[in-house]
């Protein structure tokens, strides 16, 4: 018997296919399992979590106390809003300037070019030290303002190769065309050179937006006033400082807890979903925005 | 604890212990003068030794013990790490007001993930952006270098009688005291923790009982027995949640980290039975006895695998008893106990005193105008245990952040997330034993303590500077745990141990020592 033939290649026998098969399955449910253990955990009950040793893939019940215990007084609540802020006014103004920047280091013909894209490199290969970059942003009065969140990583530098490779890649003719139709260099790069980077905009859109969203260093160095913390930063205290929720080393109760596991997961879920919602809208100029950027010089 | 107390315990949890080296050359100062506050009577009397005052309820109708107001109306700025989640804002947080109001002066916090500590102390000194008060967890290189730049001299405030003015903080032990003095001056006011942050080894007694194995060893021999006894891997049940290198130490009589004998210092690590007891604990390893996920583990994990009844035994601080036992109430049948480390061969073996203080908290340089108001304000703070002052800053406004169950203060839930705001680690009274309606509880450990402390053994460096120490202290110490480890897994011989406390002692063993000496014969003169 023949094998079946498809796209000119014979199909695989049976048991590679299995293999195959078995082999991808196995390595979804690594990526598949925790993340469902996460979430079962989170809704599981204390007694259920404490049995298991602090992950459950298969809760007996669902109760939410995990979330609302993480949910009241407010804290998180408010932080979730500071965070989307940061992450939506953080996004645009990255992008803003990064794609100017990425456009004017695209013009061969721009006076300094070289010594700029020197510059950009240079701060990919060093990066200012934390107290530097600290006195930095006291010396801009930033301190304990949202702007500390924005300003000192506005800028990446992988990001403005990634775009000025790019909008290298825009043909010349294209340019030169709306130039004789009387475009200046603003108009060619808002009407010509920005509709046609959609895909590499949503890519390092979200690359910017994944980092302003998980950042929590800048907030811990930057604020003091906690009511400003975004979220990553005020769920750090709940992860890292591995006290139980409201049982810290407090009172006559001096002593220093596990962190409750449903917590914990309750804490990744909400840190995790908010990201997880905005990828699928995205997804599809993911391959193609990373691979138009990446090799063309 | 120093970084170097912390051997033997290869894995600490983040908290619990501050970090601070206790200061330098204290006999040089004047240490503030004790004055025992006469509060309550203890229902359990503690002992000069160290034995913890216990207390079955909290004590009914608190008297006030402060007049006034000790605030001047202006907010005192704070930099303290977060003992757990933060807390609501002042804005949302009944707690926080009332606090602020009793004081007088709004406490300005700002709270930092104890994981971060290191670098916003660093960046915030680099900065000068230092508030009125902060705390310092960690050691920075050259400690008392910084303390004399930034923090006030308390010394004229503090030293001899002059804390009489303050009787709070005059109620802190003098042992605690030795601590926040560096250079001869009062830097600081220390955050005292008693023996709590010593370190026992748990006992799961209810299983143990299931198992018939209650005998408490008399020898390593007899624990190492006990061990092989209750270890069922395929009922997911160890002996040692992890290897409790301290009690291991203790049982082989080894100096809690430095010893001192006529103004020579010698360190547990040339001790002549450190070999024997790094072969206790490869024997343990190679039994099988420990969970065989500890080493790539934490304590936070170690007190999962306790509660769960994973592991039997757990070596943890003294100070995490009360969770365990507040975890054990939805256990059913929990019962727990600690015993001292019997001698390795029989007869006793020893009991290592952890550090008498959390951390201290240091008042800026800059805010000298304020530190009347600054130290009143503390004062208050530290209000003993069983007074009404020490009732709002433990529990909160009653009716809204706790309910009385006879005397006994409930928290609620707002009071549960409120109370968060409480700054623990700004200062505090003496540690005490009080478990909310846990008396047999409160029982069990006052007994374990009376049984540790006799054989209690002090850190000699406790009190002392060493540069060296504060520089590449900590560095040397991991090269030697990473040591330990291999030995004790079997992944090199005991006799590596040698040619290890070589290398320590040129790279900085042998300086401490000498600097330890010379701070130790200072002092002696002093």
């Amino acid at each position: 018997m023949s094998r079946k033939i498809i796209d000119g290649m014979p199909a695989p026998a049976m048991g590679t296919r299995l293999l195959k098969g078995f082999i991808l399955l196995l390595i979804c449910a690594v990526v598949i399992v925790p993340f469902i253990g996460i979430i079962s955990t989170s809704v599981a009950s204390p007694e259920q979590v404490n049995k298991a040793g602090g992950f459950v893939l298969f809760p007996d019940s669902v109760q939410w106390s995990a979330y609302a215990s993480v949910l009241s007084g407010g804290v998180v609540t408010r932080s979730l809003f500071v965070s989307a802020g940061i992450t939506v006014v953080g996004t645009l103004l990255s992008l803003t300037v990064t794609s100017m920047l990425g456009w004017a280091l695209s013009r061969r013909s721009m006076v300094g070019n070289k010594f700029m894209i020197m510059l950009v490199l240079f701060s990919l290969l060093f990066t200012p030290g934390m107290i530097p970059t600290y006195l930095m942003v006291k010396q801009l009065g930033m301190l304990d303002s949202y702007w500390a969140l924005i300003v000192p990583t506005m800028v990446s530098g992988f990001n403005v190769i990634v775009m000025r490779s790019f909008f290298s890649g825009i043909p010349a003719e294209l340019i030169d065309a709306a130039r004789m139709d009387g475009a200046g260099e603003w108009q060619i790069f808002r009407r010509i050179a920005l509709p046609l980077s959609k895909a590499v905009m949503a890519v390092i859109g979200l690359f910017y937006a994944v980092g302003y969203w998980n950042s929590f260093f800048n907030a811990m160095l930057y604020l003091s006033d906690s009511a400003k913390w975004p979220l990553q930063l005020v769920l750090r205290t709940y992860v890292v400082n591995g006290t139980q929720l409201g049982e810290a080393d407090l009172g006559a109760l001096d002593a220093v807890l596990p962190p409750e596991p449903s917590i914990q997961m309750a804490i990744l879920v909400i840190a995790i979903v908010p990201i997880l919602l905005v990828y699928p809208f995205l997804q599809k100029h993911f391959a193609k925005g990373v691979m138009t950027g990446a090799v063309k010089g | 604890m120093g970084v170097i107390a912390a051997f033997g315990a290869p894995l600490l949890t983040a908290c619990g212990d501050g970090g601070i080296p206790a200061g330098a050359n204290a006999g040089n100062a004047s240490l503030p003068t004790f004055v025992k506050f006469p509060g309550v009577t203890a229902d359990l009397p503690g002992t000069n030794a160290g034995v913890t005052d216990g207390y079955f309820t909290y004590p009914a109708n608190p008297p006030k013990t402060t007049t006034g107001i000790p605030g001047d109306g202006k907010p005192i700025t704070v930099m303290m790490p977060a003992a757990g989640a933060i807390p609501p804002a002042p804005d949302q947080n009944a707690y926080a007001q009332e606090l602020n109001k009793r004081l007088g002066s709004e406490l300005k916090v700002a709270w930092t993930p104890s994981a971060d500590w290191s670098q916003k102390l660093a960046t915030t000194i680099a900065g000068d952006q230092l508030p009125d008060v902060f705390n310092l967890l960690n050691e920075t290189p050259d400690f008392p270098s910084m303390l004399e730049a930034k923090a006030l001299d308390l010394t004229p405030y503090l030293a001899g009688d002059a804390i009489k003015k303050y009787p709070a903080l005059a109620n802190i032990p003098t042992e605690s005291w030795r601590g926040a003095v560096f250079n001869g001056k009062i830097f600081g006011l220390p955050i005292p923790r008693g023996i709590t942050t010593s370190r026992i080894l748990y006992r799961r007694e209810d299983i143990l009982e299931q198992l018939g194995a209650t005998a408490v060893p008399t020898s390593f021999a007899e624990f190492l027995e006990l061990c092989e006894t209750v270890t069922e891997p395929s009922k997911n049940r160890w002996a040692l949640a992890s290897l409790p290198m301290t009690f291991v130490q203790e049982m082989y009589q080894l100096p809690n980290n430095w010893s001192e004998h006529d103004g020579a210092f010698s360190h547990l690590f040339e001790h002549e039975n450190m070999k024997a007891a790094l072969e206790a604990g490869r024997q343990l390893v190679a039994a099988k006895v420990v969970n065989p996920d500890a080493f790539a583990s934490a304590q936070a994990q170690y007190k999962k695998w306790f509660d769960a009844g994973t592991a039997v035994m757990v070596e943890d601080s003294l100070s995490a008893w009360q969770g365990f036992q507040r975890r054990g109430v939805a256990i059913p049948g929990f019962k727990m106990a600690a015993h001292p480390a019997p001698g390795a061969d029989g007869g006793s073996g020893s009991f290592w005193l952890g550090d008498p203080n959390h951390s201290i908290t240091a008042i800026n340089k800059k805010s000298k105008d304020r530190v009347e108001t600054i130290l009143n304000v503390f004062n208050w703070l530290a209000s003993p245990f069983g007074t009404e002052e020490d009732m709002l800053r433990q529990y909160g406004v009653e009716g809204l952040d706790y309910e009385l169950d006879g005397s006994d203060p409930i928290l609620t839930d707002q009071g549960t997330l409120e109370i968060k705001a409480n700054p623990v680690y700004l200062t505090g009274s003496p540690a005490t034993l009080y478990i909310s309606q846990g008396e047999d509880a409160v029982r069990a450990r006052h007994d374990a303590e009376e049984a540790l402390v006799p054989l209690a053994v002090k850190d000699a460096s406790n009190g002392l500077y060493s540069a060296t120490a504060s520089r590449t202290g900590a560095q040397q110490l991991k090269s030697m745990e990473a040591l330990q480890n291999d030995i004790v897994q079997g992944r090199k011989p005991v006799s590596a141990w040698d040619a290890g406390v070589k290398d320590w002692q040129g790279k900085a063993g042998d300086k401490m020592r000498s600097e330890y000496e010379e701070a130790f014969a200072q002092l002696k003169n002093a």
